[in-house]
């Protein structure tokens, strides 16, 4: 796919980029701009190559084509690279990596050997506060717990201000609880601190928190650089909308410029699908899309059922052959085999 | 290319360097000369085949029977002792073969304690008695044997300590009895491990030299040096090396597959104390006995015999003494400092480039460590004295005086020689560290503005420092302790302490061989103690 972005705005520009070890090619002419103060992110399936374009930011892979700058300044051009000391580009490791024959202080201050010692003092103070580890100034990273040292690794990255933050599966190696806390939290401390970062992740609940925009990449490639919203309402194209939520895709006739004729009934949207008349698609539809009313026209057989606490997710069987997912009240508890009334609440169709 | 690569290449050119000395023996496997082994065979071959072959039978059935119930015993049951006794029973390893034999030796001839105490309270004479000869095959399996079995210990002990407990708690749940449980499934999961500590105890066995010449067993070690020395037949010694070549190799080949199983058996989980079996009363008396034999034959009494000896009954220390532990020491030092210098520029050489070739070279560097040192010197004898021959033609034809034999013939042979032998051994310290240094501590340090060199001071070097002081401090001992291919290659009137030991042993000097001696053991306690706590670290607390 192709875009163009208007590059005043921006504030990290990859142009085109593509990058391989040897003759094989991990990344493919990939182009994606993050904005002033944004937090982007890259998500996708691992081996995507999302990690790997990460790390020509950083400047520790180089660029085969394509170009990689920072408010205007270049940092790699085909095979122009400049160092990655001297880029300024923060990294988290999904490893934390801090130095474990440091102290915390020690390591935070380590990317600040340019500053006056008194600055120094200050800025640990004021980073260790903002991550919630004031006090932990003198303890060593094995003395930590896992969500510990990766705060104290995200200060580290901040502490010499840099202009953009590269954060690389920070969060896989805590736990879920952990993560559910530490993520937002994470977003929140980027945005206070005016950093703008770019995140990777295959967790897209992580995306979605965290992100403003996020690049669904797969096999090397953007397969679409949007909103969490768009991405999840709008994919483009078959992969994002499989690789993101759940959902089924149904075989359709398109019957209008608005409209499908589908094994389900006749579907509407409240705007054109792009799609002319006469056409075979197929449908998208995600469990949200398929409400769960006793006494619907439509009904389905259950054929398995998820209790997730806040709601229960049926799979039911409808029209004969075509199985769909439907999200149920938390009370509506059904058995196997029962037929259950469902109601379709598109505003929109996915047609592919 | 060149400056990418340079370390690679680099590091490809050192090995192979480092694989002369294998590749000029083996060569004389290929190239064997007909008539020379038809010679051999019908003289000694069959002599040197048979006791080879029965002391790595003995050998091999000593280590087992006393490393495998001692590790057996201080991993899996809890009785009076056993803390200390799990790492005092790793002390006989400190003691080389042949100092053990020496003292032994002085211990139980005819002059010694134990036979004029027999006949001070019997009233026997001379031959009225029959004695157990030290100086024998069956003497050198004993001897061997009590010095050896640490390697069995140390990888029995290991492997029991690393098996699962749920293993064990699965036998039971299916009806089996702890004991059965444990005989029946522990030690079969051990047995890689079991095997890989007996291999390198036959390693160990082959590569004797001190031991079998002052028993007078013939084997490939003394017929090389009878050979090279007694004949200054070279191509023949050569061609004995490589027949124990074949041997080592068949070793070395059986301890890298038990140690890929050993590997692939361990588990994540391992024991806590509260798994241990309690033993009391006369179960928990012959536990400790089980555990102190070893101790007691291996460690106690000849270390304690040399102290004495030293302390009471040798000549005075002499300048004499100053100098050869000088020289030794300066030797084992300069031997340690290269061989570590090299271990790490090879190590980063992997590191920054883990392709292939370099890999395959320093798997293949490891193998120095199994070659027996006589072997090696041989080794490095032929390629130096030929290059040698070479440059003193070169000179003569200039008319200028000859410079005589300035590789063969100096330190350089020698270091070369330790080199060969001892760079596994750094290189494995070496390796180990970096391994703990991940790739991203060194990409975090560069996101934060600091360069390549800043990186290796600020980081690699405290964090490898550790590692790097134990390969000094490894290689440094194993070169005090080295004794043939420092008689081969030694310059002319250079003595070390090992060789002077040897020396004074085999003028029946023995009381004057124990300052040497129990200062070789001394110095060969640290790395039994740091082995000791680097287990210790791996051990649930």
């Amino acid at each position: 796919m192709t875009m163009t972005f208007d590059n005043s705005k921006q504030h990290l520009l990859i142009d085109k980029a593509t990058i391989a070890y040897g003759s094989q090619a991990i990344v493919h002419d990939v182009s994606l701009a993050v904005g002033v103060g944004e937090i982007g992110c890259l998500l996708g399936p691992s081996g995507c190559g999302k990690s790997t374009l990460l790390r020509a930011i950083a400047g520790f892979v180089p660029l085969q084509s394509g170009s990689i700058s920072l408010s205007g300044k270049t940092l790699a051009k085909d095979d122009f690279c400049l160092a990655a000391e001297t880029r300024n580009v923060g990294m988290v490791f999904q490893d934390v990596a801090l130095f474990p024959h440091m102290t915390i202080t020690a390591n935070v201050a380590f990317g600040l050997q340019h500053w006056p010692k008194s600055e120094q003092v200050q800025r640990v103070e004021e980073l260790l506060d903002l991550v919630g580890l004031g006090g932990y100034q003198e303890r060593y990273p094995h003395a930590l717990s896992g969500g510990q040292q990766q705060r104290v690794a995200l200060a580290r990255a901040m502490a010499p201000k840099p202009s953009l933050l590269l954060l690389d599966e920070p969060f896989s190696g805590l736990d879920a609880m952990l993560r559910e806390e530490l993520v937002p939290e994470v977003g929140a401390i980027l945005r206070q601190e005016q950093i703008p970062g770019l995140l990777v992740t295959h967790d897209q609940t992580e995306a979605f928190t965290m992100a403003d925009h996020v690049a669904v990449m797969n096999q090397g490639r953007i397969e679409q650089w949007d909103t969490a919203y768009n991405i999840y309402h709008k994919p483009d194209g078959r992969f994002v909308a499989d690789f993101i939520g759940e959902g089924d895709f149904l075989a359709c006739k398109v019957a209008s410029d608005t409209c499908v004729e589908s094994p389900i009934g006749h579907l509407c949207s409240d705007r054109p699908h792009g799609f002319s008349a006469g056409q075979q698609a197929e449908v998208f539809i995600r469990p949200d899309d398929v409400l769960h009313l006793d006494d619907s026209a439509i009904t389905g057989r259950i054929v398995s059922k998820r209790f997730r606490g806040t709601h229960f997710l049926y799979r039911v069987l409808v029209a004969g052959n075509q199985t769909l997912s439907c999200f149920a009240d938390s009370h509506h508890n059904h058995e196997i085999g029962e037929e259950i009334g469902i109601k379709l609440s598109l505003d929109h169709l996915m047609l592919f | 290319m060149l400056k990418r690569h340079g370390l690679s290449v680099f590091a490809v050119t050192v090995a192979a360097l480092l694989m002369l000395p294998v590749l000029v023996i083996l060569s004389y496997l290929i190239k064997a000369d007909g008539a020379l082994w038809q010679h051999m065979f019908e003289t000694v071959l069959n002599d040197y085949l048979i006791n080879s072959l029965l002391l790595l039978l003995g050998v091999g059935s000593g280590v087992l029977l006393l490393g495998v119930p001692t590790a057996w015993l201080t991993s899996m049951c809890d009785f009076p002792g056993r803390r200390w006794l799990s790492w005092a029973l790793l002390l006989p390893l400190a003691v080389p073969a042949y100092i053990i034999a020496y003292t032994y030796t002085g211990l139980l001839d005819f002059a010694g304690p134990v036979q004029t105490w027999i006949r001070d309270i019997t009233g026997l004479g001379y031959g009225d008695y029959w004695f157990f000869e030290i100086r024998s095959l069956g003497g050198a399996i004993v001897m061997m044997s009590l010095v050896l079995y640490p390697y069995v210990y140390l990888m029995a002990r290991a492997a029991f300590l690393e098996q699962s407990v749920s293993s064990i708690e699965v036998g039971c749940s299916l009806g089996y009895s702890r004991w059965r449980a444990l005989w029946s499934l522990a030690l079969p999961m051990a047995r890689p491990a079991i095997v890989a500590g007996l291999s390198l105890a036959l390693m160990e066995t082959l590569a004797d030299y001190g031991t079998v010449q002052y028993f007078g067993v013939s084997t490939f070690t003394t017929g090389i040096f009878r050979t090279f020395y007694g004949y200054g037949d070279t191509a023949a010694a050569a061609q004995l090396a490589a027949s124990l070549l074949a041997f080592v190799i068949l070793l070395v080949m059986l301890e890298r597959y038990s140690r890929r199983r050993a590997r692939y058996h361990s588990a994540a989980e391992s024991r806590a104390r509260a798994d241990l079996i309690p033993l009391t009363g006369s179960k928990a008396f012959l536990a400790l006995m089980i555990c102190l034999v070893p101790l007691g034959f291996g460690f106690v009494i000849p270390a304690g015999q040399l102290l004495w000896w030293a302390v009471f009954e040798a000549e005075p220390l002499g300048w004499e003494f100053v100098n050869l532990a000088w020289n030794s020491f300066c030797l084992a030092f300069l031997a340690a400092l290269v061989a570590v210098t090299l271990a790490i520029l090879l190590a980063y050489a992997q590191r920054a480039r883990p392709i292939k070739p370099v890999r395959g070279v320093l798997a293949m560097s490891g193998f120095g460590y199994a070659l027996p040192g006589t072997i090696i010197a041989i080794g490095v004898l032929i390629p130096l004295a030929w290059i040698d021959h070479r440059i003193i033609a070169l000179f003569e034809g200039w008319g200028w005086d000859s410079p005589g034999l300035i590789l063969s013939g100096s330190l350089i042979a020698l270091l070369f020689a330790y080199t060969v032998r001892f760079l596994a051994v750094a290189l494995g310290s070496v390796q180990a560290g970096l391994e703990k240094i991940k790739p991203s501590l060194d990409y975090a340090g560069r996101s934060m503005g600091h360069s390549p060199l800043a990186i290796l001071r600020k980081i690699h070097v405290p964090l490898m420092r550790s590692s790097v002081l134990t390969a000094v401090l490894i290689v440094f001992v194993d070169v005090l302790k080295e004794l043939p291919a420092t008689l081969i290659l030694r310059p002319f009137n250079f003595n070390t302490m090992a060789v002077r030991a040897y020396e004074l042993a085999s003028d029946e000097r023995l009381v004057d061989a124990a300052p040497a001696s129990i200062m070789i053991v001394l110095v060969g306690l640290i790395p039994v103690l740091l082995l000791h706590t680097s287990i210790a670290r791996r051990r649930p607390q």
